[in-house]
């Protein structure tokens, strides 16, 4: 049996990237490998059932510091980001890993799906409810789509369905009102077992939408989880898109993403120093603050996607018992908490 | 050298599918093979240059028939339609084939290319235009949406967009008004040529998707629009191109929560067609749409077609350009296709005969 140690120490998106290809791994040769991982986020690979601790200086190993060149390709390629680790290791290794699933390969402990989620420990009963992510990293501003759109979103659906919003502390996260506020709240483990709690995600393309898909449902509420991304024309979707994801792109549309994702990090320079802000890495067509591409998707288009689960028939709007459960939890927040 | 006749007996857009997998045998394998196909639709064929006469005769030829078996597991793996036959043909050839093009590999002679449109024929000025298929096949009407929705579409961009729509003969294509007509005047080389020519598509889940993207664009513009009224037949990963607006409900509805429904009727037709069979029929009919077609509103259409025009690509249709297409319009009134019914095939000839 193979030993093999994966190493690769970039973002939790392309963490969750890496569980699918230990999956596909295992599945593709049943027995025939042990793996471990050294990686950035621990988390993620808790309860994986397909990681065995191994130790580097165990002669019989293979570290394999994990990469992703297919990313390169992805533009003109038929390839799902899902799908990058996989050629790598099947290049590095001669395997022939077949992919298996469009989705990551996250585990839930038994007891942590007992638990009430971060929501219910707040509204005190179980409610049905949306996670939002409105913002992002500083590294890639060319991401964020406007917080009063966002709001306008949120808006729309008052009374109907009841959004948590989240975000990592140090990212720019403009607070929304009329949302249960849970930025900052949640660590990567947290922020799975809300995402399994929850019913439905919103999110531009970041970590959330790749957990959208990753993480199990909860059972009763569908085998998916329906996931609006705004992804504008930064990124080509079939590298991007989940299947079952309503995923609002532009690519095609503008002479930036004509050919596929432009791939800029920032829609404006900040001034710290970092590459980020160098000219070729910085947005050819601005409006208003915005990214052109993420300019043209308005809130009316995320609010139809989102309607469409509801008309579905797959899911239904708070009942007015669940709605006044989640009123005491809501705050208005006075001031943006950590301005841009 | 190796020689390889490829048999492939399935439909168009399959075939579509078969010429990407050819081009990208030989940009994996340089100067290893010669590639002969014996399929339907020879004219997606015409002017490939991966194609050589090989004679199946010859002993020194290999035969190959070609299968999509990825096609019964694509609800769920992260792979598109292009993959299916590379994989098959990479496992049959014993050779690694890696996909270079999202899009089918259909050529035209120059000759083509410099010979007008169809449409110019009939406007007498080269103007923009979008082909739209609002119908398509008796064996998967689960596909069909709405006529009348259709004509909301056209309607919202009177004398902004010129469409253009096509049908084959025999299939359900129910008149639009205010379109240049071109039902039944196409054969597939000519639809090839008018697609060409045209700026975008509108259609559903049919062959025209894959042609707008496998067919090069006249003015050399990388890809062109397309919008695709997809509902939940289909998985998106294996049906989406990725500058297409893809119009689905996959994970909406309970039918297609995970992935496509893949069933082909809407209502049984009694005709005694495996498409009738009672695990083909839509389980989740509003009124005469599927559930998932009828969640897709005019409005969603009209907001994916603008999209192309609000990016800046594209231009609606100038102050003489809409004198053309208004002219035009009233003239493939006189000859619609309920009126061929009536009479002799009209006084439509082809320009060529390839």
């Amino acid at each position: 049996m193979r030993k093999l140690i994966l190493k690769n120490h970039q973002s939790p998106g392309d963490i969750l990237m890496l569980t699918a290809t230990v999956r596909d791994l295992h599945a593709s040769y049943p027995g025939e490998f042990l793996t471990d991982v050294r990686t950035s986020v621990d988390q993620l690979w808790q309860h994986n059932p397909l990681i065995t601790p191994l130790r580097e200086d165990d002669p019989e190993v293979t570290a394999v510091r994990c990469n992703y060149p297919l990313i390169h390709r992805s533009n003109e390629s038929p390839y799902h980001f899902v799908q990058s680790f996989t050629e790598y290791l099947n290049d590095k290794l001669s395997l022939q890993i077949t992919p298996q699933k469009c989705a990551g390969d996250v585990y839930l402990h038994q007891q942590e799906k007992r638990w009430i989620s971060q929501v219910q420990e707040r509204t005190r009963k179980e409610i049905p409810f949306w996670v939002i992510a409105a913002g992002g990293k500083y590294d890639f501003t060319a991401k964020w789509w406007a917080s009063d759109r966002y709001q306008q979103v949120v808006d729309h659906f008052y009374g109907k369905i009841q959004f948590v919003q989240v975000g990592e502390l140090h990212h720019y996260h403009p607070p929304l009102r009329g949302v249960i506020d849970l930025r900052g709240l949640t660590d990567v483990r947290q922020l799975v077992r809300l995402v399994y709690h929850s019913r439905g995600v919103v999110c531009g393309v970041t970590f959330l939408m790749h957990l959208a898909a990753a993480v199990e449902t909860k059972a009763g509420t569908g085998q998916t989880r329906p996931c609006i991304v705004i992804a504008g024309g930064r990124e080509p979707p079939q590298w991007e898109a989940y299947p079952h994801h309503q995923f609002l792109h532009t690519v095609g549309a503008l002479s930036c993403c004509e050919t596929g994702g432009c791939w800029k990090a920032r829609t404006l320079p900040l001034g710290d120093g970092s590459e980020k802000d160098l000219p070729r890495n910085l947005c050819l067509n601005v409006v208003q603050g915005m990214p052109r591409c993420m300019h043209m998707i308005s809130a009316e288009e995320v609010i139809r996607s989102i309607q469409m689960y509801f008309e579905g028939g797959r899911l239904a709007y708070l009942t007015r018992e669940e709605f006044c459960a989640a009123q005491p939890t809501i705050r208005q927040p006075i001031a943006q908490s950590f301005a841009m | 050298m190796r020689r390889v006749i490829l048999n492939c007996d399935h439909s168009a857009s399959t075939i579509v599918m078969l010429t990407a997998a050819v081009r990208d045998l030989h940009s994996s394998c340089p100067g290893q093979f010669q590639t002969d196909v014996c399929a339907r639709y020879p004219e997606l064929w015409r002017h490939n240059p991966h194609i050589t006469r090989l004679d199946p005769r010859d002993p020194g030829v290999e035969q190959i028939d070609c299968n999509s078996p990825l096609t019964q597991r694509s609800a769920h793996p992260p792979f598109h339609f292009i993959h299916g036959f590379l994989r098959n043909l990479g496992s049959l050839l014993k050779v690694e084939i890696k996909p270079t093009l999202f899009r089918g590999d259909l050529h035209l002679s120059q000759q083509e290319k410099s010979w007008m449109s169809q449409v110019q024929e009939l406007t007498g000025a080269e103007i923009p235009f979008w082909v739209v298929s609002a119908g398509g096949t008796f064996e998967k009407t689960i596909k069909w949406w709405e006529q009348e929705r259709f004509q909301v579409v056209v309607d919202a961009f009177r004398d902004r967009i010129l469409f253009v729509q096509v049908g084959a003969r025999g299939d359900h294509h129910p008149e639009l008004s205010g379109v240049v007509d071109l039902r039944g005047k196409t054969d597939l080389r000519q639809l090839i040529r008018l697609i060409h020519h045209a700026q975008g598509v509108l259609c559903p889940l049919n062959l025209l998707m894959h042609l707008s993207s496998a067919v090069e664009t006249k003015h050399n513009s990388p890809n062109r629009a397309c919008v695709v009224i997809a509902g939940g037949g289909q998985s998106t990963q294996w049906q989406r191109y990725p500058t297409h607006q893809f119009l689905h409900t996959i994970g909406a509805l309970t039918c297609c929560d995970t992935a496509r429904c893949g069933r082909h009727r809407t209502r049984s037709m009694g005709d005694g067609s495996p498409s009738d069979s009672a695990d083909k029929i839509c389980v989740d009919v509003v009124g005469n749409l599927p559930h998932c077609m009828d969640t897709i509103g005019a409005p969603d259409v009209i907001r994916s077609i603008q999209r192309y025009f609000d990016g800046g690509l594209l231009n609606y249709l100038s102050a003489n350009e809409i004198e053309v297409a208004r002219r035009t319009i009233a003239g493939s009134a006189g000859l619609s296709w309920s009126m061929l019914g009536l009479r002799e095939q009209p006084a439509f000839v082809p320009q060529d005969h390839l």
